[in-house]
């Protein structure tokens, strides 16, 4: 079920919501049991089988925890090894088997067929919370939790399809709350605003971009080469799709979770505003990048084994962050540019020690602009189809196939017909859009008046225009303004169209 | 709850307003609204994936036509008595799209025949749905799941707005009630010969691209494999113009096409399915440029006159001189060798329109730019 779609807005939302409170009215057990319930139907409604899995892998790793908190320190690496070697499997089976299957062939020059298998929905990120919660188990930090906890843990409908993905410190002892189960106005109404925001981001701002973007990149894996304004137009909407597509979809994770008075964390805080690769990580996909470094990147020494090895590390660590997104060798270019990009900075600041010395706003700002070069440059493998169409795009970028339309070898229209929405269409969108992610306060800081989020929050970046600064207050005149966002956006909701990130 | 309160009043009374407001002017007109002559009576061209599954469900035909605008704009369901036929033919469309739609019809309407127009681009594996195409309308409950799409949505707001500035201005409705399109594709220029020259280009630009029919030809055989015995299918290859297959020539395609004649020849004898060309060199499709317009909207498109003849081949087994063959795997080699020779001849016979044909498609080939829409 999508967060977009009539029968989650108008049915399944308001009955969850209903339920919940009313039982808790009676037994904290009891809200819970239907959150669960209501969390299992919400994942089942797009395809049922899969519940089967994901109850599965949730009985499972709950068991393996229950086991690594009950036998001594010598005995848990074994049973580790043993549960993360099994969420890897169902992970790679269904995630990676065609891709490796493919490499293989490609490699070795053989004919095994390719496996046709159906992703299940968030299978990355509900593999990747509970591998965590295994881990910290064996480091006995985490503690005995029940069964229902750790099953709404899991599978707590805001964030079991795509994120942010949960520390189990997070979310369990809030669960244990009593005043969760109580009805608060204020939290509803606190929640239901940032949930709408989430809303028009995604289905007034994302959506609308997509025909832009599919049409350039998709005609570049059918042959086509756009010009440089197409290519940069599609590049520089694609690269605003995306943020507005997964950070819509955060703050409605997080607007849904507040409803009930579940904090969850920032997964967004304006990347495009970072003025260097490593600050962009600290505000792009917040709890990923925050799970590979405690997880992959600290255990494979970190920066705590010299220079050489730090960038080594970085590069590994982007490049497993790559194939996460998705089994292709793409996401492992687009990973492995991102790890580059993390060692020439952590290098360029060894070497100047700028990290200690204070910008001037002109350099901020070259800062700022290379850094989202670098970003948009990377967003082109993750979202071509194949190298060849990879290619293609950067080559129009430079202007080898021509910089406007009449100039180009083969046009794009002439493909995907008159329906096809023209290039100049992205550019206005970009142009409005552009300022707005890097003038304007992103949903965190619009609604920084109230605790919408788990500590620690971050600051608010210091607006270029203060006057733009504006925040979200209770009160009569918001309310009516956020009902009139939602009304827009709910109309918009016709065209559904899936979250990118669903696809990871 | 203050805030709440006025979020709750502000967002109801705006969305129930636009509401009211859509199921007034009925832009589909699905909804049963009355006609109001100035406000709603020439309803909006609509998508036509989104209205004609929904209208299929409400009107439950006997008859439907299947297949591409050839097929919307080509078959008149007025030509079957019994009032009883819905033409699903849809704009643009590939043959996944029509099986999907096919398939929808017979599961929620008493559907007992089926009449499928085959169209060589329509097995393109590129472009596999239409955007527009929204599987999620089609299965159980489609009208009452589409509901909010008629009632709350941006689209229909638009919709509205059309229908009501059509109806307004008492406009040509684009849709007959019973699925047919009424004069698609008159192109502004009033000549023949230029309407038929556009469609030589845009089909030009649009082989250019190298499609697999394969895909969708699989697709096809399943359609028919998986028939239920109630259902009786009769299948075509779409008319258009002979100028056309010089788009063909021009982007090299000749032998494919061959190819997938050949391959669909052979699954409908497999499944025992009669199937009839009208396209090829005939004396529908090879009448000169300059008077094309007697059986050419504009050279991929026939008017429905021409889908009478074939009504009556398909159905009567009438046999219409010149017009219409049936394909058995036997006969076919024989018959594209007969095909290349009339195409020669009709290159001789015809010198200056086949030279203006050729030229057009060169030239789209050549420019490599353009504007062209999805056949």
């Amino acid at each position: 079920m999508l967060f977009n779609s009539y029968e989650f807005l108008f049915l399944f939302l308001p009955v969850t919501l209903t339920g919940f409170f009313a039982f808790g009215r009676h037994s904290h057990a009891l809200a819970m049991g239907w959150l669960v319930a209501a969390s299992l139907f919400f994942y089942g409604w797009w395809y049922p089988f899969y519940l089967a899995l994901l109850l599965a892998s949730v009985t499972v790793n709950f068991g393996a925890g229950l086991a690594l908190s009950r036998v001594a320190p010598p005995r848990r690496r074994h049973i580790l090894i043993l549960a993360v070697a099994a969420n890897l499997a169902l992970l790679g089976y269904f995630k990676y088997a065609g891709f490796f299957v493919g490499a293989a062939d490609a490699i070795l020059g053989g004919a095994w067929p390719i496996p046709a298998i159906v992703l299940p929905l968030g299978i990355s990120f509900f593999t990747l919370t509970q591998i965590a919660f295994l881990v910290d188990t064996a480091r006995s930090q985490a503690r005995d939790y029940k069964f229902t906890h750790y099953l709404l843990f899991v599978c707590y409908f805001p964030h079991l399809i795509a994120g942010p993905i949960l520390h189990h410190k997070e979310l369990m002892p809030q669960l244990d709350r009593a005043d969760i189960v109580r009805f608060s106005p204020r939290r509803l109404a606190l929640g239901l605003s940032y949930f709408t925001i989430g809303l028009f981001k995604k289905t007034v701002i994302a959506d609308a971009l997509s025909p832009y973007v599919g049409r350039v990149f998709d005609g570049a894996a059918q042959g086509m080469a756009p010009s440089g304004a197409e290519a940069w137009g599609a590049v520089l909407a694609y690269t605003l799709q995306l943020y507005f597509d997964f950070s819509g979809y955060s703050d409605m994770a997080i607007g849904l979770a507040r409803m009930i008075g579940v904090q969850l964390p920032l997964n967004f805080h304006s990347p495009y505003k970072a003025t260097s690769i490593i600050e962009f990580w600290r505000r792009w996909h917040m709890t990923l990048a925050r799970f590979l470094r405690d997880y992959l990147y600290i255990p494979l020494g970190g920066n705590r084994r010299g220079p050489a090895r730090r960038y080594i590390n970085l590069i590994l660590t982007m490049l497993v962050g790559g194939l996460w997104h998705g089994a292709g060798w793409n996401f492992v270019l687009w990973g492995g540019l991102h790890g580059l990009y993390l060692a020439i900075n952590h290098a360029w600041r060894a070497l100047t020690g700028s990290e200690r010395r204070r910008s001037s706003m002109a350099r901020s700002v070259a800062a700022g602009l290379l850094t989202f070069l670098c970003v948009v440059i990377a967003w082109v493998p993750f979202r071509a189809n194949g190298f060849a169409a990879t290619e293609t795009i950067l080559a129009s970028l430079v202007g080898w196939h021509g910089w406007l339309p009449a100039n180009a070898s083969v046009a794009v229209d002439s493909v995907l017909g008159d329906a096809a929405p023209r290039w100049m269409g992205s550019w206005r969108w970009i142009a409005v859009l552009l300022p707005a992610v890097w003038l304007l306060p992103n949903t965190q800081e619009f609604f920084s008046r109230f605790g919408t989020l788990l500590p620690p929050r971050r600051h608010a970046d210091r607006l270029p225009f203060p006057i733009l600064g504006f925040r979200w207050r209770l009160s009569s005149g918001w309310a009516c303004v956020t009902a009139v966002i939602a009304v827009v956006a709910v109309l918009y909701c016709s065209r559904a169209s899936e979250f990118i990130y669903f696809q990871f | 709850m203050a805030y709440l309160r006025r979020f709750f009043v502000t967002f109801l009374a705006l969305l129930g307003a636009i509401a009211a407001l859509n199921a007034l002017i009925d832009a589909t007109g699905l909804l049963g609204a009355p006609l109001i002559d100035g406000l709603n009576q020439v309803k909006a061209p609509g998508n036509d994936r989104f209205f004609k599954p929904l209208a299929v469900e409400l009107r439950q035909p006997r008859t439907i036509f299947v297949g591409t605008s050839r097929v919307a704009v080509g078959l008149d369901p007025h030509d079957l008595p019994g009032g009883d036929a819905y033409n699903l033919g849809l704009l643009g469309s590939t043959v996944p799209e029509h099986i999907a739609f096919a398939r929808y019809a017979i599961d929620y309407a008493p559907v007992e025949r089926v009449i499928f127009g085959l169209d060589y681009a329509s097995f393109d594996d590129l472009n596999k749905y239409s955007s527009a195409y929204r599987l999620a309308i089609l299965g159980r409950f489609a009208f009452w799941r589409a509901l909010p799409d008629m009632l709350i949505s941006q689209t229909e707001l638009l919709q509205s707005r059309v229908t009501f500035t059509q109806s307004h201005h008492h406009a040509k409705p684009r849709y007959a009630a019973d699925g047919m399109l009424i004069a698609a594709n008159e192109h502004e220029d009033p000549d023949p010969t230029i309407r038929l020259l556009h469609k030589v280009g845009q089909y030009t630009r649009f082989y250019r691209r190298t499609f697999n029919p394969e895909p969708a030809l699989a697709d096809f055989d399943a359609f028919l494999a998986g028939l239920p015995p109630r259902v009786a299918i009769y299948v075509y290859i779409t008319p258009a113009h002979a100028a056309l297959y010089e788009a063909l020539k021009a982007a090299g395609l000749e032998a494919s096409y061959e190819a997938w004649l050949r391959r669909v020849t052979a699954i409908c004898a497999e499944h025992r399915v009669k199937l009839w060309d009208f396209n090829g060199y005939n004396r529908i499709t090879t009448v000169p440029f300059a008077t094309s317009d007697e059986n050419f909207i504009d050279g991929a498109h026939t008017k429905p006159e021409i889908g009478r003849l074939i009504l009556d081949t398909l159905l009567n087994g009438a046999s219409i001189p010149d017009f219409g063959v049936r394909l058995t795997p036997d006969m076919l080699p024989d018959y594209l060798i007969a095909q290349r020779a009339a195409g020669e001849a009709w290159r001789r016979d015809r010198p200056d329109d086949a030279r203006r044909a050729a030229e057009t498609a060169s030239h789209a080939v050549a420019v490599e730019v353009g504007k062209g829409t999805r056949p």
